[in-house]
C-alpha cells in the first residue's frame, strides 16, 4: 500500500523534478560567465526560459503533491489494495534494466551479440521461456535487423 | 499560384522507378504500421527514417509521405473491425465503424474508410497546391522579429490546447513542456560563439542531434507505456468481407457531400495548426458532425456512415494541412510531421521559406508524390484490406523488443555515437513520464525543433534593433502575431467567461 503511494507520487513528481534538473544541469554545463557586459545577448532567451521553467515545475510539483495527498486520502476510505501500479512499475523497471544491459553491451560488443543477448533475456523476463521460439525468434531477429539495416539499407550498425 | 516550371520539374524529379516503387512501399508499410494497435504513425516513421539515410532525398521523401498517408488509414482497420484503433487518430472511427461491424457491415464500412481517407487527402493535397505558395511568398517577408513570433505563436497554441483540457494546471504543462524544447534547443554554440549547455561533451557541441530525441521521446517511450497496458486479450477480426462491399462502400462516401467536405476542411485547418493533429481533428469533425441530421435513420454513434467519414476524411485531410505549416513555414504541424522534417534536415533541406526559393522543383514533387500515395492507398486497401486484419495482432512481447532494437539502431546510425543511443534512452525515460502524466510530447518536439530559431531571432532582432524592443509591436506583421499570441493564452479564459454570461442571460 505504502509502496504505491510513494510510487505514484514519484511518477507524478517525476517531470517537474527532471526538469529543475535539466536546467541544473544545462547551467552546470557551460563555462564561463552568464551575466555581464561581455555575454552580450548570449542569454536573452536562455535566462527567462530556465527561469520559467523552475518557476513552473515547483508549481506543478506542489500541484501534484496536493492532487496525490487528496486521492490517497479519498483512497484510504474504499478498502483498494491497488497491486496493480506495483506490478505494472515493476514490469517498466525490469524492461529498462534490460534495455541498459543491451545499450551497456553495444558500447562494448558488436550489435549482433548485443541484440542477441538483449532479445533473450528481455523474453526471458517476460516469462516466455519456452526454448525453441526463443531462441528462433532472437537469433531471427537479430539476423533480419543486421540484413535489413548494414546489407540491404546501408546503415551503420553500433 | 501555380508555378507550371516548378511543376514540371517536380513531375520529372518523380520519373525514377525507385520513387514509385518506394510509395508503394511506403503506402503498405504506412498501413501495416497504422493498424497495429501500439504503434502509432509517428512511432513507425522514428523507426522508418533510419533506413532513408542511404537514399536518395527525394525518394526518401516520397517514402516518408506516403508512409505517413499510409498510416493515416491504417488506423481505421483495427478501429473498424476490433474497435481497437491501431493509431490514436483512429480512436472517433471506432465510434461508428465499430457499431457497423457489430451490424454486420463490416466491409462497408472498410469502404467507407477507405474512401474518405482516400478522398480527404486528395483533399487535403490539392488544397495544399493553392495554398502552399502564396503562404511561403507570405513568409518570405517575415524578418527576424516575425520569425521569433511565429515560433512562439507555435508553443503557445499548444500550451492554449492543453489549457483548454487542463485548466491553469494543463497550460502550464503546456508551456513548460514547450520551453523545456527550447531550453534543449539552445544546447550547444550559439550565434555568438559561446557554447551553452554542453557539459564538455564533444557530442553536443553541436547541439543535440534532433533524430536520436525525436525516437527516443515518440517511439521508445511507447514502448515503455505499452509494457504497462501488457496483458491484453487477443481478439481476432471476422473475416468475412466481400470486396464488393467494400467498392461500395468507397462509392457511398459520395453522397455524403456536404459531411465529407466539412470534414476534409476541419481536419485540414486543424492540420495546419502545429502540434494539432490527426487525432485532435477527428475529434473536432465528429463533434462537428454531431450537430446535423444523418440521412438515414441511423444516428451518429450507433453505425452511421457520416461518422465514419467525419473521421476519416479529417485525419487523412490533416497531413496535408500538417504539411504545409511545415514546408511553408518550417514549422511542424503534427508529430509524423516533425519527423519528416527531421528527415528533410537529414538530407540537406531546410524546411520554411527558403525552400521555396531554393528548392521549387522539390517542393512540387512532394506533393505530387502525395497525391501519388494516394493513389496507391486506394488500390491496396481495396486488394489488401482483408490480409492486414489479419497480420496485426502482434502480441506486445514480441512488438516491444523488436521496435526497441530499432529505436537503437536508428538512434545510432544517425552519427555513428553510441552516445546517442544514449540520448535517446533518456529522452524515452523522460517522454513516457510526460505521457502518464498528460505532459504534450509534441510540445517538447516543437520546442526542440524551433529553439535554434527562436534564439538565434531574438539575438539578431536584439541586436539589429540595439534593444529596441518596440520593434515587435510596430511592425505590421509582429503586431498581428503578438495579437494571436495574445488571443491563444487568453483564449480559453475568455470562453469561460463568455459562458458564464450567457449562462446569466439565460437564467435571467
Amino acid at each position: 500500500m505504502i509502496i504505491n503511494k510513494i510510487l505514484n507520487l514519484g511518477s507524478r513528481l517525476f517531470v517537474p523534478i527532471a526538469l529543475i534538473m535539466g536546467v541544473i544541469f544545462y547551467y552546470t554545463g557551460t563555462d564561463g560567465d552568464f551575466f555581464g557586459e561581455n555575454v552580450g545577448a548570449t542569454y536573452y532567451v536562455v535566462h527567462p526560459v530556465s527561469l520559467v521553467i523552475i518557476i513552473l515545475s515547483v508549481y506543478l510539483s506542489i500541484i501534484e503533491i496536493i492532487k496525490w495527498r487528496k486521492e490517497t486520502l479519498r483512497n484510504s476510505h474504499k478498502i483498494k489494495s491497488n497491486p496493480e501500479l506495483f506490478k505494472v512499475m515493476k514490469s517498466v523497471l525490469i524492461f529498462i534494466a534490460c534495455v541498459l544491459v543491451y545499450l551497456f553491451l553495444l558500447k562494448y560488443v558488436g550489435f549482433i551479440v548485443s541484440t542477441f543477448i538483449y532479445l533473450i533475456i528481455t523474453f526471458y523476463a517476460f516469462k516466455m521461456r519456452k526454448i525453441i521460439p526463443l531462441l528462433a525468434f532472437s537469433i531471427g531477429l537479430t539476423l533480419l535487423a543486421y540484413i535489413i539495416f548494414n546489407v540491404f539499407f546501408d546503415v551503420p550498425l553500433p | 499560384m501555380l508555378e507550371l516550371n516548378g511543376l514540371i520539374s517536380g513531375i520529372q524529379l518523380l520519373g525514377d522507378w525507385q520513387v514509385i516503387l518506394f510509395i508503394i512501399i511506403g503506402v503498405t508499410v504506412g498501413i501495416i504500421v497504422g493498424a497495429i494497435p501500439g504503434l502509432t504513425a509517428s512511432t513507425g516513421m522514428a523507426l522508418l527514417i533510419t533506413l532513408t539515410y542511404t537514399m536518395d532525398p527525394m525518394v526518401a521523401l516520397a517514402f516518408l509521405g506516403a508512409v505517413y498517408a499510409g498510416a493515416s488509414y491504417g488506423g481505421s482497420i483495427t478501429a473498424i473491425l476490433l474497435n481497437a484503433p491501431g493509431t490514436p487518430s483512429a480512436t472517433v472511427t471506432t465510434f461508428d465503424g465499430y457499431p457497423m461491424t457489430q451490424n454486420g457491415e463490416a466491409s462497408r464500412a472498410m469502404g467507407l474508410s477507405i474512401g474518405s481517407s482516400v478522398l480527404g487527402g486528395f483533399f487535403s493535397y490539392g488544397a495544399m497546391l493553392l495554398i502552399l505558395f502564396p503562404l511561403a511568398a507570405f513568409a518570405l517577408k517575415f524578418g527576424s522579429p516575425e520569425l521569433f513570433l511565429l515560433a512562439v505563436f507555435g508553443l503557445t497554441i499548444i500550451a492554449s490546447m492543453k489549457g483548454e483540457e487542463g485548466g491553469i494546471g494543463g497550460f502550464s504543462k503546456g508551456i513548460v513542456a514547450g520551453l523545456f524544447g527550447v531550453l534543449l534547443g539552445t544546447v550547444g554554440i550559439a550565434t555568438t560563439g559561446t557554447i551553452r549547455g554542453a557539459n564538455n561533451l564533444d557530442y553536443l557541441i553541436d547541439g543535440i542531434p534532433i533524430v536520436p530525441v525525436l525516437i527516443g521521446f515518440l517511439a521508445f517511450s511507447e514502448m515503455i507505456y505499452l509494457i504497462e497496458e501488457y496483458t491484453k486479450e487477443k481478439k481476432s477480426p471476422k473475416s468475412n468481407q466481400s470486396m464488393k462491399k467494400v467498392i461500395e462502400g468507397i462509392k457511398e462516401v459520395f453522397k455524403h457531400p456536404i459531411t465529407f467536405i466539412r470534414s476534409s476542411l476541419i481536419g485540414l485547418f486543424v492540420g495546419t495548426l502545429p502540434a494539432a493533429g490527426a487525432t485532435v481533428a477527428s475529434f473536432l469533425s465528429y463533434n462537428e458532425s454531431k450537430k446535423y441530421k444523418t440521412k438515414s435513420k441511423v444516428k451518429l454513434g450507433e453505425g452511421a456512415p457520416e461518422g465514419v467519414i467525419s473521421a476519416e476524411s479529417a485525419n487523412n485531410a490533416s497531413t496535408g494541412g500538417a504539411m504545409t505549416t511545415m514546408l511553408a513555414l518550417g514549422i511542424p504541424g503534427s508529430e509524423s510531421t516533425a519527423l519528416i522534417m527531421g528527415a528533410m534536415i537529414l538530407h540537406g533541406l531546410t524546411p520554411g521559406p527558403q525552400l521555396f526559393t531554393d528548392q521549387l522543383d522539390i517542393t512540387y514533387a512532394i506533393i505530387i508524390a502525395l497525391l501519388l500515395s494516394q493513389v496507391a492507398l486506394l488500390v491496396l486497401a481495396v486488394v489488401y484490406g482483408n490480409y492486414f486484419s489479419k497480420i496485426i495482432n502482434i502480441p506486445i512481447q514480441y512488438l516491444v523488443p523488436t521496435v526497441t532494437v530499432f529505436c537503437v539502431v536508428g538512434a545510432f546510425a544517425v552519427r555513428n555515437a553510441w552516445f546517442d543511443i544514449l540520448l535517446m534512452f533518456i529522452f524515452g525515460i523522460i517522454g513516457y513520464f510526460m505521457k502518464k502524466n498528460n505532459y504534450p510530447v509534441i510540445g517538447v518536439v516543437l520546442g526542440l525543433v524551433l529553439g535554434p530559431l527562436i534564439d538565434r531571432e531574438f539575438i539578431t532582432t536584439s541586436i539589429r534593433y540595439s534593444g529596441d524592443y518596440t520593434i515587435f509591436l510596430t511592425r505590421p506583421i509582429s503586431l498581428i502575431l503578438v495579437i494571436m499570441i495574445v488571443l491563444a493564452i487568453t483564449y480559453p479564459y475568455i470562453k469561460t467567461i463568455f459562458r458564464k454570461i450567457f449562462r446569466k442571460k439565460e437564467n435571467a
